[in-house]
Parts: structure tokens; sequence; C-alpha cells
């Protein structure tokens, strides 16, 4: 049993250590649900294991047994030590922490952005700010919106507007910004998987730029849109310029924002000499997801058995009427 | 089959022209409208999009010889929609910590980025110069 818990743990550091090999030649649209439902997938199945270690450690504690009113003796995995529950459940307690705060903060952010982007108004999920910065971001809100600044506006060709319009308005018609909202949680109940977080976040910005091409039917304006956009925001004013991505001191305080800086040198490749697509990492992340999602099944399946076990030995030790199912359980038939 | 590109979505000329009007900053007749967006825009298509904004109140437009030109329509209370854009952008400049609700068109760029994506430009820029 214990060695089956370390399945969601194993594929959490194999996505830590690979998931930007795993993520490389996945076409964006494959991508974004994929590595989203993995992320989601492995982080709940690793908090779940953790949380039955330390249940199964700590239930066989005598007094919380004689209280809850079952066989402490038959519930302890392999006679495991009560302390040894003490590990598991302060992890996941702190995991469970990390990802209620940064719901809350997700969702206060957002009715935030949701408030501020009723009183800017805009017509058609268009709002043009009169700013000289160059900005340009969307509103995930119920209706969505694109905010971008006459800053922006005067830096871009016709074509290249409409390139970025496009690669906004697809963040808001793929509804992009749950997918990063999910897998972001994922990683924050379970830092392991931070890369695989960025990795959606990264893949989320190739679909947009995919579908910018579609639209505008040509690779090389998209990749233009993109590069005057990223050089008049990074060398605006009051912006902190993010360290070089090859220097020792520039990783980054995070793993994120280190992914943050290579982001749009992968974008314009991506735009410039497109991969080749192939099938091994779809297949690879759905046996991790069905990996996962298995080894959770069974073990709550595994620790309810248990716990119903122990509950009809501790009843007949005692002598206590059963309870209709657990009676109709341990009858003959 | 008569449109030169892929079909753009539900509302995308729209906002391609409110962008135009914005970016220019001066008003504009429709002839200049469709220089501007090109891509083989029949006339009417822009003269038909810029009545339709002028009927939803986002843009105005004043008589100029035999037509009109347009203007953006600043946004009634600007000061307010400056700081409510202000605000949006702390939102959006939050440390990494926090949830990524709003999601920007490009990151930050490292300096050695910032080199790679110059040459491009230029690359770029000197290609299509070329031709004419």
């Amino acid at each position: 049993m214990i060695a089956l818990g370390l399945v969601p743990v194993a594929a959490s550091v194999m996505l830590a250590l690979a998931s930007g090999g795993l993520s490389r030649h996945l076409a964006p649209a494959v991508a974004v649900p994929l590595l989203t439902l993995l992320a989601l997938a492995t982080s709940l199945a690793t908090g779940l294991v953790l949380s039955l270690a330390a249940f199964g450690a700590v239930a066989q504690l005598p007094f919380l047994a004689e209280r809850a009113g079952w066989s402490g003796g038959v519930l302890a995995p392999g006679n495991l030590e009560p302390g040894w529950g003490v590990l598991p459940g302060a992890i996941a307690a702190a995991l469970l922490t990390a990802a209620l705060i940064f719901t809350v903060r997700a969702a206060r952010d957002l009715a935030r952005a949701g408030r501020a982007c009723r009183q800017l108004g805009g017509l058609d999920r268009l709002v043009i700010t009169h700013d000289d910065r160059p900005t340009a971001y969307s509103v995930p809100t119920r209706a969505g919106a694109i905010v971008v600044s006459t800053g922006m506006l005067r830096l871009l060709s016709a074509e290249e507007r409409r390139a970025l319009l496009a690669h906004e308005d697809s963040h808001l018609r793929h509804r992009h910004a749950l997918y990063v909202l999910l897998a972001d949680l994922s990683a924050a109940a379970n830092p392991l998987l931070r890369p695989l977080a960025g990795r959606v976040r990264l893949a989320v910005e190739l679909q947009a730029d995919e579908d910018a091409v579609a639209e505008i039917g040509d690779r090389r304006a998209v990749a233009r849109a993109l590069a005057r956009a990223s050089l008049a925001v990074s060398a605006g004013p009051g912006r902190r310029r993010a360290p070089a991505a090859g220097s020792a001191a520039g990783a980054g305080p995070r793993g994120s924002l280190a992914m943050a800086q290579t982001d749009a040198c992968a974008r314009i490749r991506a735009l410039t000499e497109p991969r080749r697509r192939r099938s091994w990492p779809v297949a690879a992340a759905l046996v991790l997801i069905l990996a996962s999602s298995t080894t959770a099944l069974t073990m709550t399946w595994a620790m309810h058995q248990r716990i119903e076990a122990a509950q009809l030995v501790y009843a007949e030790s005692h002598a206590i009427p059963l309870p209709d199912a657990a009676a109709r359980w341990a009858e003959p038939a | 089959m008569t449109q030169a590109g892929p079909a753009r979505p539900r509302g995308g000329l729209e906002r391609e022209v409110l962008a135009c009007l914005a970016a220019a900053g001066r008003p504009m007749a429709p002839a200049e409208v469709q220089a501007e967006l090109g891509g083989g825009l029949a006339y009417t298509t822009v003269m038909t999009t810029l009545s339709r904004l002028h009927a939803k109140g986002a843009v105005s437009r004043e008589p100029a010889g035999r037509g009109y030109v347009y203007t953006l329509r600043g946004s009634p209370g600007a000061a307010q929609a400056s700081m409510t854009a202000h605000r949006m952008l702390k939102l959006l400049e939050a440390d990494d910590d926090r949830a990524h609700v709003l999601s920007r068109f490009v990151a930050d760029l490292s300096a050695e980025d910032e080199r790679l994506l110059a040459g491009l430009l230029a690359d770029e820029d000197s290609g299509t110069e070329e031709p004419s």
C-alpha cells in the first residue's frame, strides 16, 4: 500500500524534471487541456495519498480509535507507528493551506478585475485606454474584455494590431484564464508541479498565437507584433527588467518567473520554425493521469474497506449491535 | 470565396477599426481607414462598420468635404477610466505569488531576449522594404 502511494509522488517528481520534454511536441490546442488535467490529477492524487497516510497512522491512536469505534490494530497499515502519520499529515495540511490561500487570492483578484472592467466600459469587448505606456491584456470576466492602450496601438501596424486583437480574443474564447488558474492551483497544492503549470501558461500563449496566425494567415506578422510589443513593454519606464535567462544570478526567485523570461523567445521560435508534433507525449500524459487517479481511487477504496473491517472487529469485541449495513455484510450468506 | 484572408471573428472588424482610430489619434475619413486596414476590405464594409460604431456611440463624426471624418470618442470620465486602468495594471504586475488572473500579451524580456527580438525585427523590416 505504501509503495502504491508513491505513484503520484513519483509522477510529480517526473513532471518537475521533464515537463518541458513532455509539452514540447504537443500541439498547443491539445497541450492546454491535457497538461491542465495532468496537473489537477497529480495534485489531487498527491494530496489524497498524503492525507490517507496521515489518517491511517493517526487513526490507530487508542483514544481516537475508542471514540470512533474502530479497532486500531486493524486500521494500522503494516504495524506503522502512529508517529509516522505526523510527517504526511503536516505536509498535507501545509499544502492544503497553500491551495486555500491561492483560491482566496485568485477569487479576490478576479472580482477586482471584473469590477475595474465594468467601470472601464468599452465596446465589443475592447477597452482602449488613453495611455502612452504600451499595455495589452485580457480580462477573464464573464463577458471578457481586451484592454489595450493607445501607446501600444500606435506602435503596431494594422496587421500587427489585428494579430494582437486575435491573440487576446483567443484567450477569452478558449477560457484560457481558467486553465491557467487550475494549473496554478495544482502547483500551489503541490510545488513540484510548478514547472508544469509554467508549461500550461506557455501553451495558452502558443495556442493564442496560432489562432492569430489562423486569422490573419501570416506567421511572420504575428511574430513581428509579438517582438515589437515585447520590446516596447520592456523598454517602458518603471518596468522591472527580467534578469538574463542564462546568467547564474538570473535564475529568478521562482521557477515560474524564470519561465516567463523565456516566454517571448519560445513563442517567436514556435512562430518562425514550427515544431513537428508527436503523439507519444499524449500517451505519456494519459498514462500519468490514469496512474495517479487509479492510485488515488484504489487507496481510498482500500481505506474505506479497512475502516469497515476495523469497525466490525471493534463491534464484535465490544458486543455492540451492528448497524444494518455492517450486519448484512457480517452475516454469512 | 470573395474574402481574401480567413474570416474575422464576430466583432473583429469593429475592434480593428476602433484600434485603427485610436492609433491614429486624429479624425479619419473612411477611405483612410480602408487604406490603413488593407487586406482587400471593401469601402462599403468599412463605411458600414464606421456608421455602426457611430450608432453605438463609440466614435464621433463631423462633416468634412462630401462625407464625414471619424474620431474615437474618449470615455466619458477619462480621469476615472485612467485610474481604473492603473488599478488593473497593479493587478497585472502583481508578484509571482499571486494568481495570474489577467493575461498579458507579452511578458518582460531579459537583455538577451531583447537583442534577439531586435535582430528579428531588423531582419523583418529590411526584408519587407526590399521588394519596393
